[in-house]
């Protein structure tokens, strides 16, 4: 309504109607779906992010250590890398990082090797 | 017991469901359901189409909030999209005219290239006299006047309707001038 105005005959169409049923479902099964796509896209990107981190300390690694001692500048810093080994979660570790049990549900998932093999931790 | 993310703005809403929580999301909707279906119900004028143009609408919005930038106007975006997604079939329907396979009978009167409104019964009399009275609006007129009617102000009109604010002001009068005169009969 416009201010100062009194109520007029065509401010009775409603600004409001009822919506069907099954567009709410529609809609709102959409907006799930939506929800779960970015869910997923966002623990691929740690896990592909994640694996990119490791790589690129693994290239550090190999540089220094394949570069003869006298070709390296004076002043190298030392470079500590950045990997730490995975342990075996043990049942009473209650510290199991996010990105570990997001590996674990996207594996489970996926039907690869069991997380708690020994082999996936290698 | 009242759901406290109902407290939130529209914002906040959006920024909850982006990261995951769709009871975000269906707050949101329940927010403006009611006032979108009605802007394009009386927009349209056919609620089978209505119905489309605005679940449509929802999943065109639910893509695009990624990219929504919260300045507070919200549902002005929303009609937007709305309506735009209501002009855009029009004008695919203009280019595309569906064609009889029977050359013998002629094309229904809804298939034809039309983007007037059909005349909706509303429930009650007076209704039908509104719903019947706004067919007598341009479509421009009764864009602004349904869009002034869920409270968005004439200068986001404007910025939807891609026009100065005189000119939406100035539809908006005439609006309400050919509304009165055609509503002149009805009992208050």
């Amino acid at each position: 309504m416009i201010k100062g105005q009194k109520m007029k005959r065509y401010e009775k169409l409603p600004k409001s109607l009822p919506v069907p049923e099954f567009l709410d479902a529609k809609i709102l099964q959409a907006a799930a779906d939506f929800s779960a796509q970015r869910r997923a896209r966002r623990v691929r990107a740690r896990l592909v992010f994640g694996g990119a981190a490791a790589a690129a300390a693994a290239l550090v690694i190999a540089t220094v250590t394949l570069t003869p001692e006298k070709a390296r500048p004076e002043k190298v810093p030392t470079v500590t890398a950045p990997v730490t080994v995975k342990e075996k979660p043990q049942v009473e570790n209650l510290e199991w990082s996010t990105l570990d049990q997001e590996s674990f549900m996207l594996s489970a998932e996926l039907n690869l090797s069991n997380p708690m093999d020994e082999e996936f931790w290698i | 017991m009242e759901n406290p993310l109902e407290s939130l703005s529209d914002g906040e809403l959006i920024a909850g469901f982006l990261r995951g929580g769709e009871a975000a999301f269906e707050v949101l909707y329940k927010r403006y359901r009611g006032a979108l279906y009605a802007f394009l119900v009386h927009l349209v004028g056919d609620s089978a189409e209505a119905d489309e143009v605005f679940s449509e609408t929802w999943l065109r919005v639910i893509e695009k909030l990624p990219q929504y930038r919260d300045d507070g106007k919200f549902s002005a975006w929303l009609f937007r999209i709305g309506r735009n997604f209501y002009l855009d079939r029009c004008r695919n329907r203009q280019r595309r005219p569906s064609v009889s396979l029977d050359e013998e009978t002629p094309p229904p009167v809804a298939a034809q290239a039309s983007c007037e409104p059909h005349a909706r019964l509303e429930a009650d009399e007076t209704g039908q006299l509104i719903a019947a009275a706004l067919l007598k609006l341009s479509a421009e007129q009764r864009e602004v006047f349904l869009l002034r009617q869920q409270e968005i102000s004439f200068k986001e009109i404007a910025e939807i309707q891609h026009t100065s604010i005189n000119t939406a002001l100035s539809r908006m009068q005439y609006a309400l001038r050919i509304l009165r005169r055609e509503l002149a009969g009805i009992e208050r």
